[in-house]
């Protein structure tokens, strides 16, 4: 290293030293104090005590742990496909050269501004059995009301609804930036060849956006196990616990039912599962992501 | 270079100085205590609050006091912070706390005995609601003193009672014939579906009802214990160690609320009620609430008349009763001038003025009894029934899984009012998983 190089690599630790710090105390220091934690029984009040593998022993007898996994595992079957397709259908609608295109952008782009708990407080009102908007628009269909947020059948896939509400949010945006990166010839060479609109989409948009869908898969399998707000709000876990998802569950236990290190056990094996999760989509990427260039990086 | 290493240089020092600052302060503070109250409080109850401190302060210039106010939306929310407090070790002073809070603060020994300090302060218990005393004593001894207390009755719309032409709770009670019975009747009278029908009607469309007789008092668990207590039932037994949802008496309340919802089709849910906030919209004749929701609902009542009766008899006449108070942590810094502080917030007068902001019935018998905080000709015009209730009304029952118990509860309940199980397959199944946890 030359004295330059060296001195600028210096710089640069010295300028990341702040985020460095605040990773360590915030981010990396109660991850390993959790899985500390998650050796022990401790009800918060009283010191802990080492219990060894036994919470994750009785997570396994555990009926409502795998309930709520179950949930989780529901949720997100549903809502990562359903809002990945939606956030590529609103990005390609919002890709075209059409009039007062950002006036629409910013208008799909809004419900993620907003507090989701107030997003959830009007979804409510939209699917209340007796007055809300959802059954008077099945009123007028003839449909029978179907009691929304009461029903153990309907009260998840309510909550999927509500987040597919902000698929003009932040995954439409970097659907978006990707589209943008494509550069135009190849849609054009594709045209002069006589590629159909289809065509292109299949064989030019999708291929060249492939990395990017990936990048919204994997962020969106993680952050729908996170699910937590709409499930606390609107629903509380119910009707019978279904919709108890993983983390309201964690939460409860931590917070309301002295299980802290019973607590901390399912934190970690949230992120051993989410590890497997993500490994099996980079192993899967390698069949139908495109890079450019040929590499694949991971 | 040089320029950004200048840059560095000036933010260590900037940063060095705050240090410096921040740390100075204590050492002049010698001869001044400052002591901690972690409590949770809205707007109005933060001003009082802020108010109170600095007079406490004038009269004991020796003691200062830090007020760590929690903005939670919900009780568990707040536990959730002072647990947090308690986990850092970072004991404050006082607590205020819920009765949900208390058995397991009581069991970790995480309060301060509060005997000797009312014993030389010459202050009897007496002087409180026993029921308020009973909710933070253990093998006879206090552990917080109590702040407010509350009680579970009956709201309701008086004008529907006149256009349909009944009679009032009020009125059936004076003449003993407020039953749950008769409350059925009122229910399904005042339930209108769209064609004006009501529910006793031949002809009425269940499913395009407009204006229901009442909330089904299901809400866990101020909704559903009441009826429990009242048809002569039980949560748990005396020693809080078995489920007793499970025998007849209880079976039979909750029998009771499911055909009140699934049958007589009387009853609204108390999450689509609160929803749209019916009963404030005059589309709901009766809703069992504590005595809160004189402010919180009441104010937001602006097209009818309205008033609160006893809630109906079962066999026995019941309610449910809970109660706030002001705690020590066993391990808090200065538990003397926390017990002044205490002393100083539960005087007669500083009570009475946060009852006139109107959320609290004050634990203190006098106060709560007194012309002043019965507020007579204020509407709501029976608001004496919440403390008359406190002599029949039950406690909780303690445990320390208090909170896991009502979940595990809840969730077999739910079943219950969507016709999925029945009360007594559900309550079978909920007592078996409740005895679980008791055995934990």
């Amino acid at each position: 290293m030359t004295p330059r190089a060296r001195r600028e690599a210096l710089t640069g630790f010295l300028l990341i030293l702040p985020w460095g710090l605040g990773f360590l105390a915030f981010t990396a220091g109660p991850m390993a104090i959790s899985l500390g934690l998650s050796l022990t029984k401790w009800d918060i009040l009283t010191a802990p005590q080492y219990v060894g593998l036994a919470n994750f022993a009785n997570l396994w007898r555990d009926p409502l742990f795998w309930t709520a996994l179950r949930n989780t595992l529901a949720y997100t079957l549903l809502t990562v496909p359903l809002s990945l397709a939606g956030s590529l259908t609103l990005a390609l609608l919002l890709n075209r050269r059409v009039p007062a295109v950002s006036v629409f952008r910013a208008l799909f782009y809004l419900p993620e501004l907003m507090p989701t708990v107030a997003t959830a407080i009007i979804w409510t009102w939209l699917l209340n059995t007796h007055f809300g908007l959802l059954n008077y628009l099945l009123s007028r269909l003839g449909l029978p009301p179907v009691a929304w947020l009461e029903s153990t059948t309907w009260a998840l896939p309510s909550l999927v609804l509500m987040g597919l509400w902000t698929i003009g949010g932040n995954r439409m945006l970097i659907f978006l930036a990707g589209l943008q990166g494509i550069p135009e010839e190849l849609h054009e060479a594709a045209a002069l060849d006589g590629a159909s609109r289809g065509r292109r989409l299949w064989h030019v948009t999708l291929p060249l956006l492939s990395p990017v869908i990936f990048f919204n898969l994997v962020l969106g399998v993680i952050a729908s196990f996170q699910v937590f707000t709409p499930a606390y709000i609107v629903t509380n876990g119910g009707p019978a616990d279904s919709t108890l998802v993983y983390v309201l569950y964690l939460y409860r236990n931590g917070f309301q039912y002295f299980q802290m290190g019973y607590a901390a056990a399912m934190a970690w094996v949230m992120l051993v599962l989410l590890l497997a999760f993500t490994w099996v989509q980079f192993r899967l990427m390698q069949r139908w992501v495109y890079y450019e260039g040929g590499a694949t990086p991971g | 270079m040089r320029s950004k290493w200048i840059g560095v240089l000036v933010i260590a020092a900037l940063a060095g100085t705050m240090w410096t600052l921040g740390g100075g302060s204590p050492a002049q503070a010698q001869k001044v205590t400052t002591i901690r109250m972690v409590w949770q409080g809205e707007a109005n109850e933060l001003k009082l609050y802020q108010g109170l401190v600095s007079k406490f302060e004038q009269s004991h210039p020796d003691i200062k006091v830090k007020l760590e106010t929690v903005v939670a939306s919900s009780d568990p929310e707040y536990f959730q912070k002072v647990q947090v407090i308690a986990a850092s070790g970072d004991y404050p002073d006082v607590i205020y706390g819920h009765y949900s809070w208390f058995p397991a603060a009581l069991a970790k020994h995480f309060l301060l005995d509060m005997d000797p300090y009312l014993a030389k302060a010459g202050l009897s218990k007496s002087a409180y609601f026993p029921t308020a005393i009973q909710q933070f004593s253990d093998h006879g001894k206090l552990y917080a003193l109590p702040r407010e207390t509350s009680s579970i009755a009956l709201y309701y719309n008086a004008d529907m009672f006149k256009q349909a032409g009944l009679k009032t709770p009020n009125e059936y009670y004076a003449a003993g014939q407020w039953t749950w019975n008769t409350f059925l009747t009122v229910a399904k009278k005042l339930t209108r579906d769209s064609n004006g029908k009501s529910a006793d009607q031949p002809g009425f469309n269940p499913n395009a009802i407009v204006q229901w007789g009442t909330v089904a008092p299901v809400n866990m668990p101020f909704g559903l214990f009441p009826v429990v207590y009242s048809f002569g039932g039980d949560v748990l037994d005396p020693t809080n160690t078995s489920c007793r949802l499970d025998r007849p008496a209880a079976v039979r309340g909750i029998t009771f609320l499911q055909d009140l919802i699934l049958k007589q089709h009387a009853g609204i849910l108390p999450s689509q009620a609160q929803q749209t906030n019916l009963f404030a919209n005059g589309k709901i004749g009766m809703m069992a609430s504590g005595y809160w929701d004189i402010v919180v609902t009441g104010s937001a009542i602006k097209t009818f008349a309205w008033d609160v009766a006893p809630l109906p008899k079962g066999t026995i006449q019941s309610t449910r009763v809970a109660t706030g108070a002001y705690a020590i942590p066993a391990k808090a810094p200065h538990p003397d001038q926390a017990w002044t502080l205490i002393r100083f917030l539960s005087q007669p007068d500083n009570t009475m003025e946060l009852a006139h902001l109107g959320l609290i019935i004050p634990a203190l018998r006098a106060a709560a009894l007194s012309p002043q905080f019965l507020a007579p000709g204020k509407v709501p015009l029976h608001r004496k029934v919440f403390v008359d209730a406190l002599a029949y009304g039950r406690l909780d029952p303690r445990t320390t899984h208090w909170a896991e118990m009502v979940d595990t509860l809840g969730s077999e309940m739910d079943l219950v009012w969507t016709g999925q199980k029945s009360p007594a397959a559900a309550t079978g199944e909920a007592c078996s998983k409740i005895n679980a946890l008791l055995q934990h």
